[in-house]
């Protein structure tokens, strides 16, 4: 069919244009093998060869990556939302972890201090009686009236002792000790539960307003928390600390 | 020269400086191990990678690590003779109180607390998580230190649980276990005149000269292989020491409650005798009693498992915004 043609064909790599030039007219002439090209060349000396424009397809190499992307950025995604939900149940947590030590704090410390008094007196109504039993017996007339009132005072001594016995740690102060350490723990504990909710909620705050975490935090509609703060002014003065004994 | 650091700056940069050592760690264990391999084995060439004797050393050093992790805690702990505390005993109650104030501050389990009964003041932490683990702290520590102190002794203890550092340190012991695992064999292969490298097949070669100064770099690296891990490990521990005194801080909001009981603990410098060699690196200061860590310079710079006293002392101060002007 090409001997029909007197083309003037000629190699070109130009891919811009799709026709083949001729002096007369334009034909679509579809882009040949080197081998085809040279045969055609050799019988049409002044042969035009141009090549279609090559739609490059490309190359799965680029898509691999793309996909590689696109997996890596879901996977991350999902982490960032699951590390937020994470950390917002643990910002919860801890708030009500307060609350715990608050409730402790209330149901405790008036039975530790209702206990301390109550061996306070204790104590001191045993050793009451001793000294009553004391002064009795020194004020005793006469024999029998003495023995009598010494065997009182030997009752009451054996009271003190069965007491010391069954409770060998049993000194008022050390008893009240105990409890001030106790009062101390407690506060310390609410302070801590406050300080830790404070902690968690700013690790929280952080998580969610870094960039590019912050895209996602906006997406699913996460809420900075609020910080543990004093509501009562009163609160923030400087306590008064009177320890003279004028009631 | 040491700046001031707030808390935060301290710890990011105790965290940096661990990481940086692991990977330097990891890139000797490489060196070494695929040194070995290519050297001796004649399994790494320019067309095969079969780091076989790495793996191998590596394998062995995570078991025996890994073993040691399992059953540590409770081998460690009898090895002292602690007891478990007491509620009824009002000092062992306070210690009760305080170490569940910390756990209260750092959202961790409550680690199980135990007395160790010596008179010499001291503490550590053990287990391989925070769902399993242990404080102890001797009889001297109650018998020394305030409230205050005793609880910035307890959160250091604890931001050893929290930041893992037991674990860490039984990776650096897998890592150093190869390492010397690997000195050890090239060493002997060595001696025995071992060396595939000459009946691998001629013509095979590739760079010559360059091979050659590989293979000196390498057993210059199989000579001093005990030496450079061990001053790596010890790098690392001290960096989590310093990152423990500061975690611990953070969950205080008191350094210098720690910092006071830091130098009573300095001027009660007895051996600890009860805590043995195994488990010196877990103390709070070094039981042993041993001049490296307790003086500064160059030894302690590169052997201590602790850092110097006055160092943490000031990086204590530091936090609390009290460092004293250099000079």
């Amino acid at each position: 069919m090409l001997s029909d043609w007197s083309l003037s064909i000629r190699l070109t790599m130009s891919e811009n244009c799709a026709g083949v030039i001729v002096r007369e007219r334009v034909l679509a002439m579809p882009n040949r093998s080197l081998i085809d090209r040279c045969i055609i060349e050799s019988r049409f000396p002044n042969a035009y060869f141009i090549t279609r424009p090559i739609r490059k397809e490309p190359s799965m190499f680029v898509f691999y990556i793309l996909l590689a992307v696109a997996i890596l950025l879901i996977f991350w995604v999902v982490a960032k939302y699951n590390g937020l939900i994470t950390l917002r149940n643990q910002v919860m947590n801890g708030w009500k972890q307060i609350d715990v030590q608050l409730k402790r704090r209330h149901d405790l410390i008036p039975n530790l201090v209702e206990t301390v008094k109550g061996q306070m007196e204790f104590e001191q109504t045993t050793l009451q009686k001793v000294i009553e039993a004391r002064n009795a017996a020194i004020s005793a007339k006469g024999i029998a009236d003495s023995a009598a009132k010494e065997d009182v005072l030997s009752g009451a001594l054996n009271k003190l002792f069965a007491l010391v016995e069954n409770y060998p740690n049993l000194k008022s102060n050390e008893n009240v000790m105990q409890l001030q350490e106790e009062l101390t723990s407690t506060e310390n504990k609410i302070s801590f539960a406050r300080q830790f909710y404070n902690d968690i909620a700013t690790k929280f705050n952080i998580a969610q307003q870094v960039f590019p975490a912050n895209i996602i935090a906006a997406m699913f509609n996460f809420k900075p928390s609020e910080l543990f703060e004093i509501k009562v002014e009163a609160d923030r003065e400087v306590p008064k600390v009177d320890l003279s004994l004028k009631k | 020269m040491t700046e001031a650091r707030n808390i935060y700056e301290q710890e990011s940069h105790n965290k940096n400086a661990t990481l940086g050592v692991m990977i330097a760690m990891t890139v000797f264990l490489g060196f070494i191990g695929f040194g070995f391999d290519a050297f001796y084995l004649g399994t790494i060439t320019e067309d095969t990678f079969l780091p076989i004797g790495t793996v191998l050393a590596l394998g062995f050093g995570l078991l025996s690590a890994s073993w040691s992790l399992q059953g540590g805690a409770k081998a460690v702990l009898s090895s002292t003779n602690a007891v478990p505390a007491d509620p009824n005993n009002p000092a062992h109650k306070q210690l009760l109180n305080v170490v569940d104030e910390m756990r209260i501050a750092s959202g961790l389990p409550m680690p199980e607390v135990y007395i160790v009964p010596d008179p010499d003041p001291n503490a550590f932490a053990t287990g391989r998580d925070p769902e399993h683990s242990y404080i102890a702290v001797t009889q001297g520590l109650l018998d020394s230190l305030n409230r205050e102190e005793l609880q910035g002794v307890v959160a250091h203890e604890m931001s050893h649980i929290r930041n893992y550092d037991i674990r860490l340190m039984t990776v650096i012991a897998a890592l150093m276990g190869a390492i010397l695992l690997l000195s050890d064999w090239a060493r002997r292969g060595l001696f025995w005149g071992g060396g595939r490298r000459r009946s691998r097949s001629p013509g095979g070669s590739v760079g010559g000269p360059i091979a050659l100064v590989l293979l000196a770099l390498w057993i210059i690296g199989v000579i001093l292989a005990p030496l450079i891990g061990q001053i790596m490990a010890m790098a690392v521990s001290r960096k989590r020491e310093y990152l423990a005194d500061a975690s611990g801080a953070e969950l205080t909001r008191n350094p210098l409650g720690l910092a006071h009981a830091l130098e009573k603990l300095e001027n009660a410098s007895a051996p600890t005798a009860s805590i043995k060699r195994g488990a010196a690196h877990l103390c709070i200061v070094d039981p042993l009693g041993r001049k490296v860590n307790t003086k500064e310079g160059f030894a302690a710079e590169l052997f201590g498992t602790h850092p110097p006293m006055s160092k943490r002392i000031i990086a204590l101060e530091a936090m609390a915004y009290q460092m004293k002007p250099a000079g």
